[in-house]
């Protein structure tokens, strides 16, 4: 099928939030009732019922005047997934075909290590299910040569999902109309994301947004390094002390004779 | 039994050591089913990898208990002394056959390390996985480096629980005993640890 990527052009958002409605309704999850905080962003966060999200942001144009941003927040699928590797029941989460991280709630353990190792601080645990909760890219669609819910339903064309190289091209040609310091955003880190955006604003405007999101030194360091040490340390123990029994050999008592005692 | 055998261990010491061996071999077992998806039908012994999740945790508490009352029961006779520099120099008198071996006493200087690294980092097996465990009680950027300093110490404790293995097994034979039955044969106590004999000969 090859890899899929799906574009969010942020500068085509009009924050209507179909798309969380959109995501709701394909995913089966419930409404949440939440309160007026005096912002459009609603609920406030990602929660495990809360797959995507329109985010809204207030910065300052430098004139005394005000801009407001919009930018849905999800899953970025990575190519170098943090998750993946430091999940430690196998299937629970898994690349498909078209390189979205699909999540598989019968094999997860609710160990809680992508809650904490994801850079984009996606996977959102269900306390009272013990299982996290994340986008799967609408795996469920795709794999019917669908789009994802929430691109079928974006009614201003800032979602569209294709072919990886074409969406990249695109993202590109879309920035470079745009200028003003336009920047595409998800294909050069984490060997690139499955979900990536046009950005109008500096990506330090946005809320939530790293700058330069990258698999945790940490998990490197205990998936690259530390895990495979473990298997040397394991067969080449077992393997030494064999060595030694078979050539030193055993320390043994001399002229021990466990019913006779000693001298 | 006092002439031809020597009383190595009590029964308390006995419970407590095989509590920490059976617990540790467990973790160990589960924790690289968690690890290696190649080594995943270890999880077909604990009923899948949800239960071995659970055993994990709370044979890790066992295994926590355990290492306290071991630091309690072997901190005394786990003491260095002036000869252990010299007993690792040689080897322990393990590498060559017919090497000088200082006087040992009731623990030689390997089992003194080990005791020494079982603390240290048992005591970090057990924190970090108490973190991983509830990551959410602490900063995300801590519990991220728990991951990595739990197999940091499992790896420091590997070679010495497999040459653990090893001579309280084949490698030195008649040792078992001080954990089963509790005795040992005075002559092989004789050969391995004679600073130990003179000492309860001393006392008696």
């Amino acid at each position: 099928m090859g890899q899929k990527v799906k574009l969010i052009d942020v500068s085509k958002c009009i924050g209507c939030r179909a798309c969380q409605v959109a995501c709701k309704q394909w995913n089966e999850l419930p409404a949440v009732k939440t309160i007026n905080r005096g912002t459009h962003q609603n609920p406030p966060d990602l929660d495990p019922n809360t797959y995507t999200l329109i985010r809204f942001d207030e910065v300052s144009d430098g004139n005394g005047s005000l801009k407001w941003l919009m930018r849905k927040d999800g899953c970025m699928h990575c190519t170098d997934a943090a998750c993946v590797m430091s999940c430690p029941s196998p299937g629970a989460l898994t690349h498909s075909e078209t390189g979205a991280v699909v999540y598989n709630r019968s094999l997860c353990i609710g160990c809680k290590n992508c809650v904490i190792t994801c850079p984009f601080n996606i996977p959102r645990f269900d306390a009272a299910k013990e299982k996290p909760y994340k986008c799967t890219l609408c795996y469920d669609r795709i794999s019917e040569g669908q789009v994802p819910a929430c691109v079928k339903t974006c009614p201003t064309g800032t979602l569209t999902f294709g072919d990886r190289g074409k969406m990249v091209m695109k993202a590109y040609a879309r920035a470079e109309k745009l200028g003003n310091g336009t920047t595409v955003y998800g294909d050069k880190f984490v060997s690139g994301t499955h979900v990536m955006y046009v950005l109008d604003n500096k990506t330090s405007d946005y809320a939530a947004l790293p700058e330069n999101p990258k698999v945790p030194l940490a998990v490197k360091a205990w998936k690259s390094i530390l895990k495979p040490l473990v298997t040397v340390g394991i067969v080449g123990g077992i393997g030494a002390a064999l060595l030694h029994y078979f050539t030193v050999g055993p320390k043994t008592v001399e002229k021990f004779d466990d019913k006779e005692g000693g001298e | 039994m006092s002439g031809k055998y020597i009383q190595a261990s009590t029964a308390a010491e006995r419970v407590i050591h095989w509590v920490l061996a059976i617990s540790c071999l467990l973790l160990v077992i589960s924790g690289l089913g968690f690890m290696f998806h190649d080594l995943s039908f270890i999880a077909r012994f604990f009923g899948g990898h949800y239960a071995m999740k659970m055993v994990h945790e709370y044979l890790g508490i066992v295994f926590g208990i355990s290492l306290l009352f071991s630091l309690f029961t072997w901190s005394d006779a786990a003491k260095f002394n002036s000869d252990d520099a010299a007993w690792i120099s040689v080897g322990g008198g393990y590498l060559k056959k017919d090497v000088e071996i200082p006087e040992v006493g009731r623990y030689n200087a390997g089992q003194k390390l080990f005791f020494v690294f079982l603390i240290l980092f048992g005591g970090l097996v057990f924190a970090t996985g108490l973190a991983m465990w509830f990551p959410f009680a602490l900063p995300k950027e801590l519990v991220r480096w728990a991951y990595p300093l739990h197999v940091l110490s499992l790896l420091a404790l590997v070679p010495f629980i497999v040459v653990h293995i090893y001579l309280g097994s084949i490698g030195a034979p008649g040792g078992i005993q001080a954990m089963t039955i509790g005795y040992v044969a005075r002559e092989w106590a004789k050969k391995h640890h004679p600073g130990w004999v003179k000492e309860v000969d001393g006392q008696s």
